[in-house]
């Protein structure tokens, strides 16, 4: 056990690292399906250490402080820092980094001979890594480097097809926004390493120094600005869709799975360890959080891309995870901490569910993708009698996504329920509105995702083919099934078992705050139990949903049992049916659509061409254009992206190219340097 | 104890639902001026759907036949937690409201699934229209529910029942407006006027029909019980959560039959409530229904703001 506490973190490093040099060293172009298989396997390797690693910590409840002796400017630096919470996300990222591994190991096999697989490893470890870095990093310094360490990483996974214009932009504007909310977070770091005098995390953990409220402010700003940047927090969301699909599918389960997870661990430490005691953030969360829940799935509901209609929910989900999160930090400051509690415990709960479910939705997707060479959900059909295995799959993540029992998404959307409830019970009047608001946001959001995965699953999986692709899709290997099949199993576990996975959760809570000691071991059958107010036992309901299928099962079959069976064509009302005459993906969500047509202003144009022009009677063809306009980047980004652009040639006038007005800027800058030394 | 409780719910739910559908029926014959069917003609229709043999579309998969046993199963699972002749002091695992919302879902789910899995064009449009429909009702649903949960400090439907009945005068109000909100969750729920007409097979008004046309013999079976019993479930919720008095603390017989007298009387006007809406107003236009389902999750707001303000 020592051992594992000891080596376990830096071993999972190392084979990262391994994994990385291995990928380069078989690079070349003859070699690498050798560099892909081997960068893949020491990846699932490094995830599997850190995975024990992980465990290891959160079961024996114990702090690994890591610090690498190093020289000169790298001093103080290389310190790692590993409790409950970062111990709690470091076994999320493994468990879905060494799903993806296997994964690709099949997976990356279509890209041989057109891209490069040997650079892919490369950096697909350095993202891995990265990701392990920012959870365990100790200080400012290394956080920062290693935050850029991930997101490099994944610029260049998503900007791996790079002879696709669309995964190219895509990856474009990722590294754009990514370093646009990684300047609020040097800003934010700088600023406290002003304040307090040093980068270490220890300072801010034991409160040492008591920074002015306004500062406190201006940084806590700054970073959630920062960190809602890599959640993809509504507006802040636009690279989201666009660099989540484009990357391959073990890459996009491992960006929206778990890479945006790590804004919410920073969020974790900033606002309930470094900084508590503000309801104001706590709400202002909240709300984003609400924001985010419903116009992230509405926005999936629109979508008719598998990927980015996947990649719209990763925001959906985020948004659940805030209305957690903003719950604790409220009940916090508002000193009921037994609530608090709870709804970190639910914003954690729903963390791991949602890498769960979503990195099996993103590997499912990803068969179904690999097996079309499309993301056009309206160009499958069917695939359910070609794919039975990735079926089956798909629709364990649908059901944990839309939240239904006895699945793992259901319990932590319980949790989050009960916590708004309860603040809309005990807190002051402003805050148990806006809890009101969260709770009224979460509903519809529920029914609302169940409305479209029953969309995805429906025109991806059932009715007939609708094009030659489907028809011709195959089933995917036993290497991809089986990375599937383990989240799979996982989902129903985290569901069925919620028992023990809550209270390990809040052992891991506990000891955020200060408190806790051993884990209690609990019945399966042993209940959640809120305040007295609300108790849940997944075990039972589990067991009566299983009794009642099975009841009625075997009733119907001994009842029915002289009824004969028949296969039949589809009632067609007398002309031969086609698979056009089936509902679309985008015909399934119109009516949601229109009837939200107030916040998403879609837009829709017809144009008919006559065999008459004159006599417009007859139509040789017509079309109707759908689109739904990004708002965002209408009103937000592009006034802003020309805002910057106009300042910018105003500020050109200073330079004319004239070599003495130079020279008076280098006088007057002196000189008014000069000036202010003497004055201060 | 609680086995017997669990087995007793699940049989009397099933074994009564169709009598639902046939009460409704029948006071709606009465109110058109028709003698109507008896109202044991639901069950057989039910007798009769469970001996014929069957037709399965070759577009179908697995989910078309796994779906009506799905559905099926959730209403059993949900009447094993509802509070029945006796509220429940104690917890029931089935019995907590979300778990009653979800499950709902969850059936609803697969409805639209197997809608979907024929690859007909009105199995497709009625499940795009349940779905909206859902979505839109569970925000009135959970909020209306959790008013009476904030109401009473539990969350759990036979412990809200027990502490209702313990209620003072002044907590009416908002019971009553959180009632409206959930019978007109109980409406859309249940493909029921105005939001969905459950005698139709007109191609543009069709919801629930439509997604179960494909279906035949034990199955189309199966779906009909299951949509009786989820409405016998709504009329329960209805009847012994936001009303109720009548109900017997002793587990006696004699004081267990006159509950259940006190049960069937608030049912009777429930079910002939629904009917004489059926035959009193027109169908709503679909893109009308929406403000209906808002209007029960702005009633369900008002009474939570009633509650804790």
């Amino acid at each position: 056990m020592s051992t594992v506490l000891q080596y376990g973190f830096v071993v999972s490093l190392e084979l990262y690292a391994f994994g990385a040099l291995c990928s380069l060293l078989f690079s070349s172009r003859g070699r690498e399906a050798t560099a892909s298989t081997f960068s893949h396997f020491f990846a699932a390797c490094g995830a599997l250490t850190g995975l024990v690693f992980a465990l290891a910590v959160i079961f024996s409840g114990s702090v690994v402080d890591l610090h690498a002796g190093a020289i000169g400017l790298a001093q103080n630096v290389l310190t790692f820092h590993v409790d409950g919470l970062a111990a709690f996300f470091i076994a999320t990222i493994s468990t879905v980094a060494l799903a993806a591994s296997v994964y690709g190991i099949a997976y990356q096999k279509q890209f041989l001979g057109v891209y490069r697989l040997g650079h892919f490893g490369f950096f697909y470890n350095t993202f891995l890594a990265g990701m392990l870095a920012v959870i365990a990093a100790d200080n400012g310094i290394m956080f920062l480097f290693a935050w850029e360490a991930m997101a490099v990483g994944s610029y260049f996974l998503v900007a791996f097809e790079r002879h696709d214009s669309h995964a190219v932009s895509a990856g474009k504007l990722y590294i754009l926004i990514s370093q646009l909310g990684a300047a609020f977070l040097f800003a934010a770091f700088l600023l406290l390493f002003r304040a307090t005098g040093s980068w270490d995390f220890d300072v801010l953990r034991a409160h040492a120094v008591i920074l002015p409220a306004m500062l406190e402010h201006v940084i806590l700003g700054l970073a959630l600005i920062g960190f809602a940047t890599k959640a993809g927090v509504i507006p802040l969301h636009i690279w989201l869709p666009e660099a989540h699909p484009a990357a391959p599918s073990h890459v996009s389960a491992l960006m929206s799975g778990v890479m945006i997870k790590t804004a919410i661990f920073m969020m974790v430490r900033f606002f309930v360890e470094f900084f508590p005691g503000h309801a104001s953030w706590g709400l202002v969360i909240l709300v984003l959080g609400a924001v985010s829940a419903l116009l992230g799935v509405l926005y999936a509901l629109s979508e008719h891309d598998i990927k980015r209609l996947l990649a719209f929910h990763s925001v959906e989900n985020i948004g659940i995870i805030l209305l957690g999160l903003g719950a604790a930090i409220a009940f916090f400051a508002y000193g009921i901490p037994v609530a608090g509690y709870v709804a970190l415990i639910a914003a954690l709960y729903h963390t791991v569910n949602h890498a769960l479910f979503k990195s099996l939705l993103f590997l499912s997707a990803g068969s179904v993708v690999h097996a079309t060479g499309t993301r056009n959900m309206e160009e499958y059909g069917g695939l359910i009698k070609r794919m039975p295995w990735t079926a089956v799959f798909f629709l364990t993540g649908a059901v944990a996504i839309s939240g239904l029992p006895p699945f793992n998404g259901f319990v932590s959307e319980w949790l989050t329920f009960q916590s708004l409830f309860t603040g809309i019970a005990a807190l002051p009047l402003p805050a148990k509105s806006i809890f009101l608001l969260g709770a009224a946001s979460l509903a519809f959001t529920g029914g609302l995702a169940a409305a479209c995965f029953v969309k995805a699953f429906g025109a991806t999986f059932l009715a007939r083919p609708r094009s030659d692709v489907a028809v011709h899709a195959h089933e995917s290997g036993w290497l991809m099934k089986l990375p599937m099949g383990f989240l799979a199993a996982l989902t129903l576990l985290f569901g069925v078992g919620a028992s023990f996975i809550a209270p390990a959760i809040g052992q891991v809570v506990l000891s955020l705050r200060g408190e806790g000691g051993a884990m209690p071991l609990v019945s399966p059958f042993a209940m959640i139990n809120i305040r007295d107010f609300a108790l849940l036992s997944m075990a039972s309901v589990a067991l009566v949903l299983i009794a009642a299928v099975l009841v009625t099962y075997i009733a119907i079959r001994v009842i029915s049992r002289h009824s004969r069976t028949r296969i039949a064509r589809t009632w067609d009302c007398g002309v031969s049916l086609t698979p056009r005459m089936e509902i679309t993906a985008t015909g399934f969500s119109r009516s949601i659509i229109t009837i939200f047509r107030g916040l998403l202003r879609p837009s829709i144009q017809k144009t008919a061409e006559y065999h008459d022009a004159s006599t417009r009677y007859f139509a040789k063809s017509r079309m109707v254009h759908l689109s739904m306009p990004n708002l965002y980047r209408t009103y937000l980004y592009d006034p802003a992206a020309s805002l910057v652009e106009r300042s910018a040639l105003k500020t050109r006038r200073i330079q004319t190219g004239n070599l003495n007005i130079y020279l008076l800027y280098i006088f007057l800058t002196l000189a008014a340097l000069l000036a202010s030394a003497l004055i201060s | 104890m609680e086995w017997t409780f669990f087995i007793l719910n699940m049989l009397t739910v099933t074994a009564l639902s169709p009598l639902t559908l046939g009460i409704i029926r029948k006071v709606k014959a009465r109110a058109q001026n028709r003698s109507g069917a008896s109202v044991l003609q639901p069950y057989r229709d039910l007798i009769k759907l469970f001996h014929k043999d069957e037709v399965i579309s070759a577009d179908a998969s697995w989910i078309f036949s796994a779906a009506p046993v799905i559905v099926f199963a959730t209403t059993l699972a949900i009447a094993s937690g509802l509070p029945l002749f006796s509220p429940v002091p104690s917890f029931i695992p089935t019995g907590d409201l979300l778990v009653f919302v979800y499950l709902i879902a969850t059936g609803a789910f697969f409805l639209a699934l197997a809608g979907l899995d024929t690859g007909s064009g009105f199995g497709g449009i009625g499940s795009s229209r349940e779905m909206t429909i859902a979505a839109l009702t569970e925000g009135g649903l959970i909020l209306s529910l959790v008013a009476v949960a904030l109401l009473t400090g539990a969350a759990n439907l036979g412990i809200m029942s027990a502490a209702v009945s313990g209620l003072s005068g002044m907590a009416l109000l908002p019971l009553s407006i959180a009632a409206a909100a959930f019978s007109i969750a109980l409406l859309a729920e249940n493909a029921r006027y105005p939001v969905d007409n459950p005698a139709t097979h007109l191609e543009l008004t069709m919801v629930h029909e439509a997604m179960i046309l494909e279906y035949s013999g034990p199955k189309l079976a199966l779906m009909e019980w299951a949509s009786a019993s989820k409405l016998l479930i709504f009329v329960i919720i209805l009847g012994n959560v936001f009303a109720p008095w009548g109900m017997t603390q002793s587990l006696t017989l004699p004081s267990l039959g006159l509950a259940f007298l006190f049960f069937a009387l608030k049912a009777l006007v429930i079910l002939a409530a629904i009917a004489l809406i059926e035959s009193g107003m027109a169908k709503f236009r679909f893109f009308r229904v929406p403000d209906l389902l808002f209007t029960s999750f702005v009633l369900s707001v008002i009474a939570i703001l009633l509650i804790v303000v």
